[in-house]
């Protein structure tokens, strides 16, 4: 793995890559990839990398990957944990 | 009772016509717990308890492969753990990062095989009377995780 990564020495299916302030994580399971990152200029370089040398499809803001359901929720509120304590969904 | 989804999942292998064949020589099965890398050409070359996901060498497991390039080869597991999805997305929710999603084409994982790739018969399910054989994937095999372990099956 090049680019920059850094694999994780207790996971190596995760890899950071940090660049100043910047950090991004790959998440690799399978053929699924999830990209946490604190700046998505960084974030839509290692895309444009990505998708560059390997066959791959943007998927953009996760909906549904590896079995979870992902929500994004405003800041005020933290999860739909608060919102939905006894849901039997989670 | 998880050994019937074994053996659907070796009647399925069976459907995908993974050959059992006699090894050509020179040619080395590969062990089917196992996963390679090849840093002289980036590409992962993925074996894992009988799961082969993404292939690019044009040949598998020459003579000279287990000789030389051995050293090259570590490894690994092919999953991220549970718990590090977990911390990072604790990590995403609080420091609000941003966060994508990429798929690995899928034509890649389903296609037919051009190379040349041998495999043991998984442990366990060897085929009785012809032990000797080898598999000859057609297809990558993936979707199902060996038990390391198999108990004796009625």
């Amino acid at each position: 793995m090049t680019f920059g990564f850094k694999e994780n020495t207790v996971d190596q299916c995760i890899y950071l890559k940090v660049s100043g302030s910047k950090f991004l994580f790959l998440v690799l399971y399978v053929d699924d990839i999830l990209l946490a990152s604190s700046d998505l200029g960084l974030l839509h370089d290692t895309k444009a990398f990505l998708i560059r040398n390997f066959e791959m499809k943007d998927m953009g803001e996760p909906h549904m990957s590896l079995a979870l359901r992902f929500t994004k929720t405003s800041p005020e509120v933290s999860s739909d944990y608060l919102r939905r304590p006894k849901s039997k969904k989670y | 009772m998880w050994a019937r989804g074994d053996r659907a999942c070796m009647a399925s292998m069976r459907w995908r016509r993974h050959y059992l064949m006699h090894s050509p020589s020179g040619i080395y099965p590969l062990p089917v717990e196992f996963w390679l890398t090849f840093p002289e050409r980036g590409v992962l070359t993925c074996y894992e308890f009988g799961m082969l996901r993404s292939l690019l060498l044009d040949k598998v497991a020459p003579k000279q492969f287990h000789d030389k390039e051995m050293e090259g080869l570590r490894t690994f597991s092919p999953v991220s753990k549970k718990d590090s999805l977990r911390i990072i997305m604790a990590l995403v929710a609080h420091f609000y990062l941003e966060l994508h999603q990429m798929d690995v084409k899928t034509a890649f994982l389903n296609g037919e095989l051009q190379e040349e790739v041998y495999m043991d018969q998984p442990f366990g399910f060897s085929q009785e009377g012809s032990e000797h054989l080898v598999c000859r994937l057609r297809k990558s095999i993936y979707g199902r995780v060996f038990p390391s372990v198999v108990p004796q099956i009625p």
